[in-house]
């Protein structure tokens, strides 16, 4: 029997960089499929702001409080088998690693580490990765546009250096099947059109790594 | 009678115990709800079960009923119908004699604890959209737009239409009239 990718799957997490519209599609995908929804918040993360003010000061603090964060997102789940709906989410724990790599010192990162260590989060795997790319630039625009106070300062070569390692590590991710969406030319949040555009490439998914790409 | 009559869109699925057969029966225990009429049945598709391998297909449909029951009232009838042929809700996902699910009650959008309309997982399936489109092909799902347009994403799961439809009673033609007959009501 095939395996229909989208609607068969119990875990679905939505990961990219900042501003490349993580949320908004989680949101549409978890009402499509009648999901649960799991969002990170980084809103309360109270570092997040001064993070963006003054990054090597911060990065650490920032860095503990989203790991507790999203540590405690994954726990808050009901099992599968009680609620019986999917589960959405905008976010893998693996990008937690993929941060402390990129803003912690390697003191600080070794420190990083042994808290990670300790605390020996069982990473969720996702029956599908739909992995989010847009150029800086691109995420720049969106960044400015949505105005949360706390992402004023980000700039773009912070978020070239993030999108590096997103693809990075999406390079070498093998725990579950992954459609990577170039988001350039694609709306699905405001259009229906491309919406279903992407659940129909989704559903026709046969391989471990698929790429949506439309061009202009 | 004086209440207006409204379109309901049903769907039946069945999986134990010859369920061509189920369904055909539950068919004909849909035309005998109270206050509704049967409009139309659709023909019956055969789809692999999801979820749980070694289960035999599942055998699905989807009829159209004009009533003057209310929706609650009409889901309360289909749950009796359901328990007639002693359904099992042993776990999720398990077996079914026989599975009745309302889709569509008018344009009506509902969200309570018994009852969601539409229903919120419809759209998602070629089992339910494919006989809902052959009965109703301008069908409108409130909040997601035409029932066709999501017929391309879910193609690619694999179900097969077994007969003919059976007409009963009345062509297509009294589907897409139901919905005025609320103006003008029944004699």
């Amino acid at each position: 029997m095939l395996r229909n990718t989208l609607t068969a799957a119990s875990h679905i997490a939505v990961e990219g960089p900042i501003g490349v519209g993580k949320t908004s599609l989680a949101h549409r995908l978890a009402s499509h499929l009648d999901a649960q929804l799991l969002l990170e918040q980084p809103e309360r993360n109270p570092f997040i702001s001064r993070f963006y003010e003054d990054q090597e000061r911060f990065a650490l603090a920032t860095q503990l409080a989203f790991l507790l964060q999203r540590i405690d997102r994954l726990r808050s789940l009901p099992p599968p088998e009680v609620d019986g709906r999917p589960l959405v989410s905008d976010f893998l724990l693996e990008k937690d690693a993929l941060f402390a790599l990129l803003t912690l010192t390697a003191d600080e990162h070794e420190l990083y580490r042994q808290v990670y260590e300790n605390l020996a989060p069982q990473p969720v795997r996702p029956d599908l990765v739909i992995y989010l790319q847009a150029r800086p630039e691109t995420l720049l625009a969106r960044i400015r546009k949505r105005g949360r106070d706390m992402e004023r300062r980000i700039d773009d070569a912070y978020l070239g250096v993030v999108s590096d390692s997103y693809m990075r590590f999406f390079h070498a991710y093998d725990a579950a099947p992954v459609m990577v969406v170039n988001c350039e030319n694609i709306d699905f949040v405001d259009s229906d059109d491309d919406f279903q555009l992407l659940v129909r490439r989704i559903e026709g998914m046969r391989g471990q790594r698929e790429f949506f790409n439309r061009g202009e | 009678m004086t209440e207006s009559a409204h379109l309901a869109f049903v769907a039946l699925g069945a999986n134990l115990a010859e369920p061509v057969a189920q369904v055909r029966a539950a068919g004909e225990a849909l035309a005998g709800l109270p206050h509704s009429r049967l409009l139309q049945m659709s023909s019956l598709y055969r789809t692999a079960p999801v979820g749980i391998r070694g289960q035999p297909d599942f055998i699905n449909a989807v009829a159209a009923l004009s009533t003057t029951l209310a929706p609650q009232q009409l889901l309360d009838a289909l749950f009796v119908v359901e328990r007639r042929f002693g359904r099992r809700r042993d776990f999720p996902q398990a077996p079914r004699t026989l599975d009745l699910d309302l889709l569509l009650y008018d344009q009506l959008s509902l969200d309570s604890e018994q009852l969601r309309l539409p229903h919120p997982r419809m759209h998602l399936r070629a089992f339910v959209i494919a006989p809902l489109l052959e009965i109703e092909p301008t069908c409108r799902i409130p909040g997601r737009g035409s029932a066709a347009a999501w017929l391309p994403a879910v193609s690619q799961q694999r179900i097969e239409r077994l007969a003919p439809r059976e007409v009963v009673k009345k062509s297509s033609r009294a589907v897409r009239d139901a919905g005025r007959e609320r103006a003008s009501d029944e004699t």
